[in-house]
């Protein structure tokens, strides 16, 4: 038990916890030693991602059923290339991500701060892409609501539809990602994140792995289905 | 459903045992096996394991790509249903520690995927029959 | 809030009602990482919403008691049926319990000192608070409250001018505080538990969070993903609930019952703990099949994500996906069942004492019963097109969501309102204020089931003269359960302040909250607790020893 904790508890009848302390965390000081309590938590609420686009799978399952040829014949206007190069890039950036993890835990703090910003470059250049793949669809007259999709059959709305919400909610959870390691890396340089205190940096892994896993079922889902 | 349950049950049976083993939840929550520095230990690596599965994973990519790309149709969705499934396992299993962790996790993620599974398939009842 | 001195002030710590940590003002309270604290804000809030759901509830009533149009009109109508509905499903009893009684009683239970995140858990309130605000905006936002009903079913959803878009972004708030207290939860239970206090010694309430977090967990996510895309569908028309644009609304109404269906266990599975809980220490006699009570709640909450499609037999599902649903309905019944006759078997021989939460426990047993057994019509297929939308199912849900989620909440609130405030309520005031919710609720429900089955349909504002006997029964109903509600909420609120001191454990009760000081304090326990029995071991009950039962 922390210091502060048994403290407040031997305290006789009348006197104040000190005031000057922080209350959360002073209050807080004994969890934060709880490695697997950690780890069970961030796993919990990579379950309610999971749930998250499980819901958009089960969409993408019903209408591809309703509507197989309208699928195969509106994935023919994506593009493989640009898809397979970004399903790489997110591998490789998950490879990056878990040797950052590692190089910490053996001590190696500049060495897993270079890995994290090699991550996120590659982040980057899969969202590049994605603009431009997106864009490409945009000058097409391909969006949401637009009179070109609209003149198509049910089953290309809809598989755009799913198309955009699901590559576009993937994508903000590629840039939540980024933003985790933005505030990641100061923590590291400081070396309040560190060969025996890394529970954090492993959760940011997790949840880039995460995504990393979901972009690995949006690839054959969208681009390798004509 | 029983099989859910009893997953769920499997989870809790390891963590009991540690609660158990640890002593007092609030005075040493990790117990000493699973303390900051044991587990400091216990999850080091090699980098080489990551870039082979690394390695792995790009080319099943590859695989998946190709199978599709020369063999549209079939063939390319059956390798993709095969392949991609495959793929995510690797990555759960090395990349997310989970080969390493207790069986509680391993529990709670397939009783997960065991519910994901179930929503699809019922409603999989309803649109394949009507 | 609840001012209380310290009664009999022979503690050594303060109690948590004194000592804010080090914070002073509003801030004690807004800003504070205490569970116990965090539950009283949630109570304070949900009970507010409840008597704002509560009136509309009665507007509805008043207006129904005579044919034709009284004071609101029928599209007025709508919209309070929907506001009553979202009010008391997503801000009184979904997040209730858990959030008010799971956060105060959670960690006193498992002898630890706080939740495993407590300002992840600070951060929950402040996002139900932001979800409560939102929701309550579109009152007064352009377009109106919805008038979709709290279903939001498409494509009416999509169509309506009332704000829609704000009530579900409102919505999916909302189960994002449900989601973290969950994580929360189920975090704690794993890594919390005092020394010796394996899975097997908890206490059953705590098995019922438990099982409850996991559904907030898996299916809110779901709903939340739904609602998005009904956002999405309104603003950018994608098209996945619009037969328009190739989409369909039946898949709109599955997912939206994905959630919903598990949802009703989150309501009524810490109901059922709290009567587990209940039961042994009024009977004064460990649980009659521990292990039975504690499975099923697991096997409610496993069950729960497979009968979703029993909400859409008339909606036009394929004939397999019907016969499916239904037979795996009536597979809840099995864990249901066996809650119910170990909680009989658990009364039989016992020296049971007729105290209020015990007189809740009771009037749960007998309502719930009523709400699970009119649930069987609903599930099989052929009576199912008879009642189907009609008030035969809001009185039935209303059995199982007030008689049962709601009234154990209460039972819950009166078994451990010693533990929270130190003091005792006024014994005679609870037990009259439970007569006329008793009588109240059943002239209210009972009614609605009849009139239902005569083919009343539901969310009417008007009928034919001859539901009218049933109607002015069921307004008759609201009248006498409204003062009993009131009459309830102003004892406990009135105790806290005026009450008699209440001791550390004036219900002799086993479980771990019961061995320190009422109110606990800030750290709950003097010294970490450690368990060598299971929960309910009233082998040492001083009383039983001097006359024997």
């Amino acid at each position: 038990m922390s210091v502060a904790n048994a403290a407040g508890m031997t305290l006789p009848a009348g006197s104040a916890v000190d005031p000057a302390a922080d209350p959360a965390a002073a209050h807080g000081a004994a969890h934060h030693q709880d490695y697997e309590g950690d780890k069970t938590g961030m796993w919990l609420f990579l379950f309610t991602e999971f749930a998250l686009f499980a819901a958009l799978f089960v969409i993408y399952g019903v209408y591809r059923i309703i509507y197989t040829p309208e699928f195969h014949h509106a994935a023919a206007n994506l593009n493989v290339a640009a898809g397979v190069t970004n399903t790489v890039i997110l591998l490789t950036s998950s490879l990056t991500m878990v040797l950052a993890v590692n190089a910490l835990q053996r001590g190696e703090n500049r060495r897993s701060m270079a890995l994290l910003w090699a991550t996120m470059a590659l982040a980057l250049a899969f969202m590049v892409i994605k603009y431009f793949e997106w864009g490409a669809k945009f000058e097409h007259g391909l969006y949401p609501g637009s009179e070109h999709l609209l003149a198509m059959d049910g089953g290309e709305i809809v598989f755009f539809g799913l198309y955009f919400v699901m590559t576009g909610l993937h994508g903000i959870h590629v840039l939540l990602g980024v933003g985790a390691m933005l505030f990641l890396l100061p923590r590291i340089k400081s070396g309040r994140q560190s060969a025996t205190n890394y529970t954090l940096t492993e959760n940011v892994g997790l949840y880039w792995h995460l995504v990393d896993v979901i972009w690995i079922f949006l690839l054959p889902l969208f681009y390798l289905t004509n | 459903m029983a099989n859910q349950a009893n997953q769920q049950e499997q989870a809790a049976r390891p963590e009991g045992a540690a609660g158990t083993a640890s002593g007092n939840a609030t005075d040493n929550i990790t117990g000493p096996a699973t303390g900051n520095a044991a587990a400091a230990v216990h999850h080091l690596l090699p980098d080489s394991l990551f870039v082979a599965v690394w390695g792995a994973l790009v080319v099943l990519t590859a695989i998946t790509s190709g199978a599709s790309v020369w063999f549209p149709g079939t063939v390319g969705h059956t390798v993709a249903l095969i392949v991609t499934p495959l793929k995510a396992a690797l990555v759960l299993t090395f990349f997310m520690h989970l080969k390493y962790e207790s069986v509680g996790f391993r529990a709670m993620l397939f009783a997960t995927l065991g519910i994901v599974v179930v929503f699809l398939g019922l409603t999989y009842m309803d649109y394949l029959y009507r | 809030m609840l001012a209380v001195d310290t009664p009999g002030s022979v503690r050594p710590s303060p109690s948590f009602l004194q000592d804010a940590g080090g914070r002073s003002g509003i801030g004690a309270w807004i800003f504070s990482t205490d569970h116990k604290r965090i539950g009283l804000m949630y109570a304070a809030a949900m009970f507010t919403f409840f008597i704002v759901g509560m009136c509309l509830g009665l507007t509805m009533r008043l207006e129904l008691m005579f044919p034709g149009e009284q004071f609101i009109s029928a599209a007025a109508y709508n919209r309070i049926f929907t506001l009553h509905g979202v009010i008391m499903v997503f801000l009184f009893i979904v997040p209730g319990i858990p959030a008010v009684l799971g956060n105060f009683m959670l960690p006193l239970q498992l002898g630890a000192e706080d939740v495993s995140f407590p300002r992840l858990n600070l951060a929950s309130w402040w996002i139900y608070m932001i979800g409560a605000a939102m929701a309550l905006a579109s009152l007064v936002v352009a377009g109106g409250v919805p008038d979709t009903g709290w279903t939001f079913y498409a494509p009416y959803s999509v169509r309506t001018d009332s704000s829609v878009s704000l009530a579900v972004m409102a919505a999916f708030v909302l189960g994002f505080s449900s989601i973290l207290t969950g994580l929360n939860f189920i975090t704690t239970i794993h890594r919390m538990r005092a020394k010796g206090m394996t899975f097997f010694r908890m206490p059953l309430f705590c098995w019922g969070l438990y099982a409850t977090a996991w559904i907030q967990v898996i299916a809110t996510p779901v709903v939340g993903i739904t609602l998005v895309l009904l956002m999405l569908e309104r603003t950018l028309g994608i098209g996945f609930f619009d037969p328009g644009k190739g989409g369909d609304p039946i898949l709109y109404q599955h997912l939206f019952w994905i959630y919903s269906h598990p949802v009703v266990y989150v309501m009524i599975l810490p109901a059922m703990g709290i009567i587990s809980e209940i039961l042994p220490a009024f009977a004064r006699r460990t649980i009659f099949g521990y292990k039975a009570i504690a499975m099923s709640s697991m096997a409610i909450a496993a069950v729960g994500y497979l009968v979703w499609g029993h909400h859409m037999f008339t909606a036009g599902m394929s004939d397999t996906a019907r016969w499916v649903f239904s037979l795996l309905t009536f597979l809840v019944a099995i864990p249901t069942g066996i809650k119910v006759f170990n909680w009989l078997a658990t009364l039989y021989k016992g020296s049971i004492e007729l105290s209020v939460p015990m007189l809740y426990a009771f009037a749960f047993i007998f309502l719930f019963s009523i709400g699970g057994l009119t649930g069987m019509v609903n599930g099989a297929l052929s009576t199912d097109i008879h009642v189907h939308d009609t008030a035969y199912v809001v009185g039935h849900f209303h059995y199982t969501m007030f008689g049962g989620a709601g009234i154990g909440f209460f039972a819950g609130l009166h078994y451990w309102f010693p533990k929270i405030t130190g003091r005792m309520y006024n014994d005679r005031r609870a037990k009259i204020a439970l007569g006329l919710i008793f009588v109240g609720f059943n002239l209210l429900y009972f009614s609605m089931l009849i009139m239902g089955i005569l083919g009343m349909p539901r969310r009417y504002a008007d009928y034919l003269p001859e539901f009218q006997p049933f109607h002015m029964a069921s307004t008759i109903g609201a009248l006498i359960l409204v003062p009993g509600l009131l009459l309830m909420l102003w004892n406990l609120l009135h105790s806290a302040r005026t009450g008699a001191p209440a001791g550390p454990n004036p219900w002799r009760a086993t479980t771990l909250e019961w061995q320190t000081a009422s109110p606990p304090p800030l750290l709950n326990f003097e010294v970490a607790p450690e368990v060598t029995t299971g929960p309910y071991d009233f082998t040492h009950d001083p009383l039983l020893q001097e006359n024997p039962a």
